[in-house]
């Protein structure tokens, strides 16, 4: 069961003096199926955000249709059943991480004691849960960065977004991630991951898509790999300069 | 190395000792600049009124504050000021008056610092008049509207009529119409005068006012009583005395009174008694 | 719906109350009223006036420096910060968001009046001991009637600041902004009554500013109409109408404005 489809997305932005338009996504299709684990990788500029950015309904798209479980990403419904983790998560510092879940659980709709028992085993899991009643303005990068991926999952998501989610995490707090990860995929969940680590890119991913300036190059099956690395690939897909 | 760390703690310990004296000298050229400018006390723009937004009823007190320490500063310098003031004075209050329509307080001092100090009853009745209008449930506009017209401007018809409208509003003390209606008889007397300010006494707490009107009503008492003893002597000798001592010598006081503002007493031939000083202190 | 934009409210509420901002402001308000027992000495009879008068400063310039430096920061920098991502991430729709947050900007400010209302009431207590005599013209029902329409325009000021800032993610626009519609609904009034007086007829103004400020009246807030503190300072009574009429202007005002923010922030990218 397709989860997510992206058809002939494309996305400008418009910037300087003159209002240049400058093409951030071109053109970019791909479906994501349900209990799958599909990875964008790229270099800076190719336009991952953005296609996560119109996926969580923060961005329009100009052209193209975007479905999230069959609906707008526009709709809130579409997001009740979904996590989201940013590149560089920023939350309101004069929270504590217990706050900053209540609210996660609360905005989902799950029930009170449910959401305290998933809260106390995911603050657990991530080793936060000594610093719960800290506010988030005291934590480090990597204890927000695990703050976040609690907030991403505590309403026990069916779809799963995350950006750069080893950004700021010791080889200890990756470790945990990617064994989160591996344990949604176990229940069943989809996961859009995005990261330049192509290490566990590979590692994780059923699927990868490469973007390149805005365009979609191709998009790779784990088993396609062959006795190539991903890095090797990427690299590959990058140097043929195919217009889009 | 360590001059390097020590140069600017140096510094900082010479421009504190340094600031204070320069800061002195400097006050001392901005206190000349400011006697030099005639008053020390700027009169509040129009704009004001606009500026303030909603602050209009702070703004009017800390004005009327404003004008009153420099008024008190002068009275307890015993500084005369310069009649030609008395136009600038009104507009002060006229603008603190327009932030504050109710403000009674800012109403009472200009008026009565414009009526006995500048002689401008003009002015006084003026401000009265717009207290009149807006504190339309005190008695106490219309009624020292009444008192200065009949004391400073000699109109007692017009001083009846406020009479009767402070009466009118209540609140007032039970004098107020048998005043009115019999100000005839007191066409040449002291006693309302002694009246208003005995009344003004007895609702004021500012200690410096109390003494300030204290002062002015001991005057006028004597003033009072001289001129009692003025028409007890005219009726004893068939004219009346030339100079307070006659009184002495006619036994009719037993001492030359003093004024407190400095002043001395006199006679005027048709028997009213004055004072040289006009009740303001004299330099 | 309603549990979502609540769970909103506490969220901003929290923040906000716990910004170092609100401790300065409640400082400053606190500072200028325990003054009201020093400079109430050397005035010469309506110490209540002038009790009064320092207190609803106080409690209104509290508000002024709340809205201005916290709401802006609670909702403009929300975008610049990209802490909206948190909330927007979340099945929220726009309106809901918009409505999250000033409701939770409103419980920040009620906290606050709340608090310095009854800091306030003590010090005038406390005045009003020390001065019965002079306490004769002071009614507590006018004074809270002064405070409750403080807070009015505090409901509408704080609508045009998410208005300002679902149009803008610059902070220091939307704080230009909120400061031009405070003065300028400060002053409209003023202005109209003296163009209508005979002064203001007299005066040499164009009849394209005179249509300007005929239309500007019935654009811009009214604020004058939630500014009862000369009343208050002087207990003159306001009959219920009026404060019941009020109520109706802010609560008409503000939902204009805030359905207004809703339908342009719908529109807004969240880049």
């Amino acid at each position: 069961m397709v989860i997510i489809a992206l058809k002939n997305v494309s996305k400008s932005y418009a910037s300087g003096f003159l209002m240049k338009k400058k093409r951030a996504v071109s053109n970019i299709s791909f479906k994501i199926k349900s209990g799958e684990i599909f990875g964008i990788i790229g270099a800076n500029g190719a336009g991952k955000s953005t296609v996560i950015k119109m996926t969580q309904g923060f961005i329009r798209p100009d052209n193209g249709d975007i479905l999230i479980a069959d609906k707008n990403p526009f709709d809130p419904v579409s997001r009740l059943k979904m996590g989201y983790l940013p590149e560089n998560p920023y939350f309101y510092t004069n929270l504590t991480a217990l706050e900053l879940l209540r609210f996660s659980t609360s905005a989902s709709g799950v029930p009170k004691r449910l959401a305290e028992e998933r809260i106390k085993s995911l603050l657990e899991t991530v080793d936060l849960y000594a610093s719960r009643k800290q506010r988030l303005k005291t934590f480090s990068k990597g204890m927000i960065q695990r703050a976040g991926i609690c907030f991403a999952l505590v309403h026990d998501p069916q779809i799963v977004v995350l950006d750069e989610p080893m950004s700021g995490l010791d080889p200890l707090g990756r470790k945990m991630v990617i064994d989160l990860i591996l344990n949604l995929r176990e229940q069943g969940k989809t996961i859009l991951f995005c990261s330049h680590i192509l290490n566990d890119v590979e590692r994780i991913c059923d699927r990868v898509a490469i973007m390149d300036k805005g365009c979609l190059r191709q998009i790779y099956n784990k088993n396609e790999l062959g006795t190539k690395t991903m890095e090797e690939v990427f690299l590959n897909t990058i140097q043929e300069k195919i217009a889009c | 190395m360590r001059l390097t760390r020590l140069f600017p703690v140096i510094c900082l310990g010479l421009l504190i000792v340094l600031c204070p004296i320069y800061q002195k000298k400097f006050e001392e050229k901005r206190s000349t600049l400011l006697e030099e400018s005639g008053i020390g006390y700027l009169i509040p723009s129009e704009f004001i009124t606009t500026a303030s937004l909603e602050f209009k009823g702070i703004v009017s007190d800390f004005l009327y504050l404003k004008m009153s320490t420099y008024l008190g500063g002068k009275i307890v310098n015993k500084e005369m000021m310069d009649r030609s003031q008395a136009d600038f004075f009104y507009n002060a209050a006229d603008i603190i008056t327009s932030l504050d329509p109710w403000f009674w307080d800012a109403y009472l001092m200009s008026s009565m610092l414009l009526a006995w100090d500048f002689n401008r009853a003009d002015l006084a009745t003026k401000l009265l008049k717009k207290a009149t209008t807006y504190r339309t449930w005190d008695f106490n506009p219309p009624y020292y509207l009444g008192f200065y017209h009949y004391y400073f401007l000699k109109d007692n018809a017009t001083a009846s009529t406020y009479l009767m409208e402070a009466a009118r509003r209540g609140g007032g003390p039970g004098f107020l119409i048998p005043l009115a209606t019999r100000l005839s008889v007191y066409q040449n007397s002291l006693t309302p005068a002694i009246l208003l300010l005995e009344e003004q006494l007895k609702t004021t707490q500012d200690p410096f006012m109390v003494k300030h009107l204290g002062t002015r009503l001991k005057v006028i008492i004597t003033l009072d009583k001289l001129e009692k003893k003025v028409a007890e002597y005219k009726k004893r000798n068939g004219h009346f005395p030339e100079k307070l001592s006659d009184l002495l010598s006619d036994k009719l006081i037993g001492n030359l009174p003093e004024d407190p503002y400095g002043g001395k007493f006199y006679i005027l031939p048709n028997g009213r008694v004055f004072t040289t000083s006009k009740l303001r202190f004299i330099k | 719906m309603l549990a979502k934009i609540l769970s909103l409210s506490m969220l901003t509420f929290r923040d906000g109350v716990r910004d170092r901002a609100i401790l300065g402001v409640g400082l400053f308000s606190l500072g200028m009223m325990s003054i009201t027992l020093v400079v109430i000495g050397f005035f010469m009879r309506e110490l209540n006036k002038v009790a009064v008068d320092i207190n609803l400063s106080a409690i209104s310039l509290a508000g002024l420096l709340l809205t201005f430096f916290l709401s802006i920061n609670l909702m403009a920098k929300d975008i610049d910060k990209r802490t909206i991502y948190c909330v927007m991430s979340k099945p929220f729709s726009r309106a809901q968001y918009i409505w999250g947050k000033y409701i939770g900007i409103l419980f920040i400010i009620i906290t606050a009046f709340t608090v310095l209302t009854m800091c306030s009431s003590l010090t005038i207590a406390l005045a009003k001991l020390q001065y019965a005599n002079w306490f004769k013209a002071f009614s507590w029902i006018e004074y809270y009637k002064a405070i409750y329409a403080s807070f009015l325009m505090f409901v509408v000021l704080n609508a045009f600041v998410i208005l300002f800032s679902s149009i803008t993610s610059s902070s220091f626009i939307t704080l230009l902004f909120s400061i031009s519609i405070y003065i300028g609904g400060q002053t409209i009034e003023e202005v109209v009554l003296y163009l209508k007086s005979g002064p203001g007829q007299e005066t040499q103004i164009s009849e394209f500013i005179r249509e300007m400020i005929d239309i500007l009246q019935y654009v811009l807030p009214n604020f004058s109409v939630f500014d009862l503190k000369m009343q208050a300072s002087h207990a003159i009574p306001l009959p219920l109408d009026y404060m019941f009429g009020i109520t109706g202007y802010a609560a008409i005002y503000s939902v204009v404005l805030m359905i207004a923010a809703s339908l342009i922030f719908n529109k807004r990218e969240l880049s």
